[in-house]
């Protein structure tokens, strides 16, 4: 009678100290988790205010003049979804450009390039992207991509994910097209295994079969084969790995027809030694040192993105097709470096950055120089935005992507003084270059900074150990950065106790200026007042004009 | 009973073997403290002090960066080296410990200090990302 209760209090304590023990080793293991396994959450890789101005050149873009849907030449416009996921994008750094790359939303059907019949495999993948690309002279180039993949030709995974600007997986087999934001066709290509084979066109050929012709032309054949393309509106099934598996039928439309011309071996089909902003046609690009990261949905995903096919599929071009500026905008700046990426909208803001990035003496030049050098970690990038009340422009550093961003409130801003902006874009460009000292080069940091060291590391904030050191070290060479800004702007006549005063801007809250005298605090303050407010305080007037754009 | 008794005892073993490394979340930052028993030769050297060892590695990549610090032991302030390594010596007892870098986010938390062992402080320290004005 008593023995079975016993038994079973004796199991349920075995079971507890089991469950108990297991509880407590796994509450108090030893391993710290590895950090470095960690998939960093940041999505600041660009700046929301940069994507606010790609969105605008977008918008540009897409209603410059629209192209119907089939052009009278037998152009098929691939592109018909304008709804950009704008949370989605994969940036590509490269030596002369930045490429950021978004997802387009539901465009359309699925083109197809065979007539589908019921019970078919849909053996073909369609993905519509938009992309920006920046050259470091200044020059952009927008367009939209389309890719249709063909899996028709051996069983194979789909890897049309993996596939982005410039880098084309080695098994990718199918069609790439460029058009521009307004839909004009710019030029596409045929891939087999990673390897452009074929520069697809529209032409005036009729007809639905396949033709082959072959051309002689000077010493180059070519032989041209036509396809035909539908857009399938249907249904399909089929596993969760492969929804496109069973076409169930339903309405498709026949759209036209395409040519790819062909050419000998010897003659490569993928020419261009440029960042894709050469004159020829086709073009390609030498994408050199890239780093590829994407965000995902708002989420920071470093995908594995092969490398350009070349050996194993691409040949010496990198096996990468691209299309090409027809007319390249006029470079800005010949001076401008990738390393700041100047994403200012307004041509007024735009204008006195340029006479920033041209200081040449000083210490601000040297700031400057790094900020726009080659040094790992010194990335800055300037672009537009809306900042709190209080804020005319403002800098994070993120050491995800190593950058210090600038933000430039233009509202703010436009009724201001060129003189005010001119100190704003320097006052932020010292903030960039301190974030990125002291995180990337601590040991020299210390040492340059070696009376103030202590001050700035007992700080509160960042912001606060920044202005102690602008004030207590960079004042005058702030003020001699805004005097020859404003000496290249034109004003040549202007007493430096301005550029003094304005040097001071943002800096009010440190002890070094609590230390000066109440007279020259109230002097500082009307120029700085008068400057942002292009009105006169006080016995300050506005010695600057306006910043002249809306 | 027996059995009862041998089953905390086994429970109370596990959580001394487990928890001779704490490590404890704060926010932002990872605290990992391990202890370890000094040495003889340490013993006789040193025999009440207990040998705080810092580590300061960023959160977002897991290296040891040249993190430049203040940490505060008891509210007495010392700067790390330019690795971001700190060694203290502390008699047996709770300290306080606090530790500061711009750029990241300040970190405070206690240990208690035996005779018999020293301390390896490890911080998984993530970067405040403030914004410059």
């Amino acid at each position: 009678m008593n023995k079975y209760p016993k038994t079973k209090s004796l199991r349920f304590i075995i079971c507890f100290t089991l469950v108990v023990s297991a509880l407590i080793i796994h509450a108090c293991r030893k391993d710290v988790k590895n950090p470095l396994t960690q998939v960093p959450q940041k999505t600041d890789l660009i700046s929301a205010a940069s994507i606010d101005t790609l969105k605008t050149i977008y918008n540009n873009g897409i209603h410059s003049s629209y192209t119907v849907f089939n052009e009278p030449h037998g152009v098929i416009n691939f592109i018909n979804s304008l709804d950009v996921d704008w949370n989605t994008f994969t940036i590509q750094k490269r030596n002369g450009s930045i490429v950021t790359e978004f997802e387009i939303k539901s465009d359309t059907g699925l083109f197809v390039l065979k007539k589908m019949f019921v019970g078919d495999t849909v053996k073909y993948r369609n993905r519509t992207t938009v992309t920006f690309i920046k050259f470091k002279d200044g020059r952009r180039l927008n367009f939209f991509t389309k890719i249709i993949e063909d899996l028709s030709m051996e069983k194979r995974r789909p890897i049309i994910k993996q596939l982005h600007y410039g880098r084309i997986p080695s098994a990718f087999s199918g069609v790439i097209l460029y058009y521009s934001l307004d839909r004009q066709f710019i030029n596409g290509y045929r891939f087999k295994n990673g390897k452009p084979d074929g520069i697809v066109s529209f032409s005036e050929n009729s007809g639905s079969q396949p033709k082959i012709n072959s051309l002689q032309t000077d010493n180059m054949q070519a032989s041209c084969t036509t396809y035909d393309v539908w857009e399938t509106y249907c249904e399909w099934g089929g596993t969760v790995d492969d929804p496109y598996e069973y076409f169930h039928g339903c309405s498709e439309r026949y759209l036209g027809y395409y040519t790819v011309c062909e050419e000998d071996d010897d003659t490569p089909v993928i020419t261009g030694d440029n960042d894709g902003g050469g004159t020829t046609n086709p073009c390609s690009p030498n994408p050199g040192n890239v780093t590829v990261e994407s965000v995902s949905h708002g989420k920071l995903v470093i995908d594995f993105i092969p490398p350009p096919t070349g050996d194993d599929g691409g040949g010496n071009s990198s096996g990468s097709t691209n299309p090409c500026p027809n007319d390249p905008p006029p470079a800005t700046n010949q001076e401008f470096d990738n390393k700041i990426q100047d994403s200012l909208i307004h041509d007024c803001l735009e204008k006195i950055f340029q006479k920033i990035k041209e200081v040449k003496a000083g210490n601000f030049a040297s700031i400057i120089s790094k900020l726009s050098g080659s040094t790992p970690g010194y990335d800055w990038e300037v672009s537009e935005g809306a900042l709190p009340p209080t804020a005319y422009g403002n800098t994070t550093y993120s050491k995800v992507t190593e950058r210090a961003t600038t933000i430039i409130d233009f509202n703010k801003l436009k009724n201001s003084t060129e003189l005010a902006a001119a100190t704003t874009m320097i006052h932020e460009a010292v903030h960039s270059f301190l974030a990125a000292y002291f995180r990337n080069d601590p040991v020299n940091f210390q040492k340059s900074y070696s009376e103030q060291i202590d001050a700035y590391m007992a700080s509160q904030t960042e912001n606060a150990a920044q202005h102690m050191l602008m004030a207590t070290t960079f004042i005058s060479d702030i003020s001699a950065a805004i005097k020859s800004v404003a000496q290249e702007l034109g004003y040549t006549s202007i007493d430096d106790q301005v550029f003094d005063d304005m040097a001071w801007s943002g800096l009010q809250g440190t002890d070094a200026y609590l230390s000066l005298s109440e007279a020259d605090q109230i002097r500082i303050q009307n120029r700085i007042s008068a400057e942002i407010n292009n009105k006169s305080y006080g016995t300050e007037y506005p010695k600057g004009k306006n910043l002249g754009c809306n | 009973m027996r059995i009862l008794k041998f089953g905390m005892l086994f429970i109370c073993c596990i959580v001394w073997s487990a928890c001779s490394t704490s490590r404890h979340v704060s926010g932002q930052n990872e605290v990992s403290i391990k202890r370890s028993a000094k040495s003889k030769k340490e013993m006789q050297s040193d025999p009440d002090a207990s040998t705080l060892r810092f580590s300061l590695i960023d959160k977002n990549n897991g290296t040891k960066r040249n993190i430049l610090s203040l940490i505060y032991i008891d509210d007495i302030k010392f700067k790390s080296d330019q690795e971001g390594n700190y060694e203290m010596k502390v008699l047996p007892g709770r300290h306080t410990i606090r530790i500061n870098s711009v750029g990241y986010y300040p970190e405070k938390f206690k240990v208690k200090t035996q005779i018999e062992f020293n301390y390896d402080i490890t911080l998984l320290w993530e970067e405040k990302s403030e914004i410059l004005y």
